[in-house]
């Protein structure tokens, strides 16, 4: 994994960003306490050098010089310096030169520095802060402690500050790129899953984690798409292998059909037979495109754009009418039970064709001398039941799949989109379709919506 | 003489239009583009247009709402790829008499080229409906051969008068079961010719002429023996 693929994920970016404000989180915090320990420190320093002069300046004249000389002979470690001079400037008492001095009489206290001049190199002297009072008898008092305590403190406190610094910034880039690493890895996974799905293995899934994070959500969301599309390509597969055998037959017929004619040559006549034939052969192919086509309209959904008020009585009195004929022909009692059922929203000429392949179904499949009835009743339920052979057994679910054809038929005119399309027409309408097994035969039902 | 304009871009489909419409003794003019087209049906005189539904040029629909625009009635057959049932209405919408979805059989498009050049007359007007021996009296649906009451059905008497109105003319399946039913589908073969048959058989009896034709493959005629 290449740092500069790292630096792009948003996991680093976001950690990066982060980091930034801990930056500047942790300098505020530091430098507000920065700021007021030295503060503190300085401004109690300051009171000490403030308070010491005040005493010695509250002394009497007479006990200055002494007072002076008991504060530097009491302070074993030289920390402090000073020094009386009279009003001419002359020096009385204390540990440093006379001057100049660089220092200002006015009572406020100041850093010296290190190195200051007058103020002696001897002894252990670091940085000293002092201050300069003009007494009220002209004389001038120079006072000065070490404050190497208070930088000292206050170069701890920096260091500290630096060094914290550097250690969360490291400990938070470092979060950053295991994270960053870590969220990479996972979409590395899915990106080689996504390669392989592109490339055909439908069957494969991104991976999820199971710990129910962003990514499994976005893998689960990413996967139900995958499964719905896997069935689609199946659907369309089986479909298009239904069509390939349902095609190939008559195809290949008429193409022999077509050969034989031509080898056998022979009258007119016998070539205007050949000829018809092939006519009806190629109509039954068109009309199995037809019912796809139809069937795909039907699905997609545009018919819904077209719906009215359907009476589903006269509806099904027009297709008693319309069948009752060829069921007498084909030999079979047709009985009409009719109810007088409110009426639907829908496409009443895609709900006619639903009951008429229905019905088609039944003539079809049923042997002489049988009996169909087609119903309707108050609820809009319509039924048509025949005293055929009943459907195969396991042959229920793949029944509304296209092409599906029981051995029986396989000799009988049709193309198996029968009842893909009755279940097509179901579904546009928000209707049920249901077989019921109840032997003899077999009762198709559509539930319409009624009202 | 009859005349028919064939604006079709397909030059095989148009050579098969052209020439079965000649076989049936009509006279055609052809035409690949729709604005050219459009021009052609405008300025001559025609007796029936068909109109191919996508077209260089000038759209079907365009030439047909144009030239229903300027007034122009010659009937048109609507002629196209596009089946769906939005198409088809939009299509007589736009003012087209008929509409015939590809692939087609020639016959149907003669059979439907034939129908829209003989229209028939007012017919709610007329109360009686005569043709050779049958003869329909449309106030009390009632149907007679010679002095032979014939009992049909409602819907019997609907085809019966289809047939009688189109006499002489070839009537398809579809064109039957268009003029005769009201849900819009395709019905299978032999619906229609059992409903036709069951019609012939109370129509013709055995010994007399018999008026409802078979026309092989293609559909049937009314005959009406003078």
């Amino acid at each position: 994994m290449r740092l500069a693929e790292l630096r792009k994920t948003s996991v680093f970016r976001l950690i990066l960003l982060f980091s930034l404000l801990l930056v500047g989180s942790v300098l505020l915090l530091f430098g507000f306490v920065y700021w007021q320990t030295a503060a503190l420190l300085e401004r109690r320093f300051d009171e000490q050098l403030a308070s010491e002069a005040r005493e010695i300046a509250r002394t009497p004249p007479e006990g200055q010089v002494g007072a002076l000389d008991n504060l530097i002979a009491s302070d074993p470690h030289e920390d402090w310096r000073g020094a009386l001079f009279d009003k001419d400037g002359q020096k009385l008492t204390g540990n440093i030169e006379g001057w100049p001095l660089p220092i200002v009489l006015d009572g406020e206290s100041h850093d010296i520095g290190r190195h200051a001049p007058g103020f002696g190199r001897h002894g252990r002297h670091g940085d000293l802060r002092g201050i300069g009072v003009t007494l009220q008898d002209g004389r001038q008092l120079v006072l000065a402690h070490r404050a190497d305590e208070v930088h000292e403190v206050r170069e701890t406190l920096m260091r500290a500050l630096a060094g914290g610094l550097i250690g969360s910034l490291a400990l938070a880039l470092l979060g950053g790129l295991v994270m960053s690493s870590a969220s990479l890895r996972r979409i590395e996974a899915m990106h080689r899953a996504a390669g392989a799905i592109r490339s055909g293995d439908l069957s494969r899934r991104l991976p999820v984690a199971g710990s129910g994070d962003d990514f499994d959500k976005l893998a689960d969301i990413v996967n139900a798409m995958l499964a719905e599309i896997e069935r689609l390509v199946g659907d369309i597969k089986a479909a298009g292998d239904n069509i390939a055998h349902d095609l190939r037959t008559p195809l290949t017929r008429l193409r022999t059909r077509l050969e034989g004619a031509l080898r056998r040559g022979g009258p007119t006549e016998a070539h205007r037979l050949a000829m018809e034939d092939a006519i009806a052969d190629t109509d039954q192919i068109l009309a199995t495109f037809k019912a796809l086509l139809r069937i795909s309209e039907v699905e997609a959904g545009a018919r819904r754009a077209g719906f009215t008020s359907v009476d589903l009585l006269r509806l099904i009195q027009s297709a008693a009418e319309f069948f009752e004929p060829l069921a007498a022909e084909s030999g079979l009692a047709f009985t009409a039970e009719i109810a007088a059922a409110g009426p639907v929203r829908g496409d009443p000429d895609l709900l006619f064709e639903a009951v008429a392949n229905l019905l088609d179904n039944a003539v079809k499949f049923t042997p002489p001398g049988g009996q169909i009835t087609l119903s309707l009743d108050e609820d809009g339920e319509i039924a048509v039941a025949d005293t055929g052979p009943g459907l195969p057994s396991g042959f229920k679910d793949r029944l509304l799949q296209r092409f599906t054809r029981g051995d029986r038929a396989r000799h009988l005119p049709g193309n198996g989109l029968g009842l893909s399309l009755v279940a097509a027409v179901a579904r546009l309408h928000g209707f049920s379709l249901a077989f019921d097994e109840s032997a003899p035969g077999c009762r198709a039902v559509i539930t319409t919506k009624v009202g | 003489m009859t005349r028919i304009l064939v604006i079709e871009d397909e030059e095989r489909t148009a050579r098969e239009i052209v020439g079965a419409l000649n076989e049936a003794g009509l006279f055609t003019r052809h035409c690949a583009d729709g604005a050219e087209g459009l021009q052609l049906a405008l300025e001559g005189d025609f007796d029936a247009i068909t109109l191919d539904r996508l077209l260089p040029g000038l759209d079907g629909l365009d030439v047909l709402r144009d030239l229903r625009a300027r007034g122009n009635s010659t009937p048109v057959l609507m002629v196209s790829a596009l089946g769906e049932i939005d198409d088809r209405v939009r299509g007589l919408r736009a003012g087209g008499d008929d509409y015939l979805v590809k692939p087609f059989a020639l016959v149907e498009l003669v059979a439907r080229i034939e129908a829209l050049i003989r229209r028939p007359r007012g017919d709610s007007l007329e109360a009686v409906l005569a043709a050779g021996p049958i003869r329909m009296d449309l106030l009390n649906r009632k149907v007679t051969r010679g002095s032979r009451p014939i009992d049909v059905t409602q819907r019997e008497f609907r085809l019966l008068e289809y047939f009688l109105r189109h006499a002489g003319q070839l009537l398809t399946r579809s064109m039957l079961y268009e003029a005769v039913w009201d849900y819009k589908f395709d019905p299978g073969t032999n619906l229609i010719d059992v409903h036709i048959g069951r019609l012939r058989r109370k129509v013709d009896f055995d010994g007399e002429d018999p008026t409802i034709v078979t026309v092989r493959g293609s559909g049937w005629k009314f005959d009406a023996p003078r």
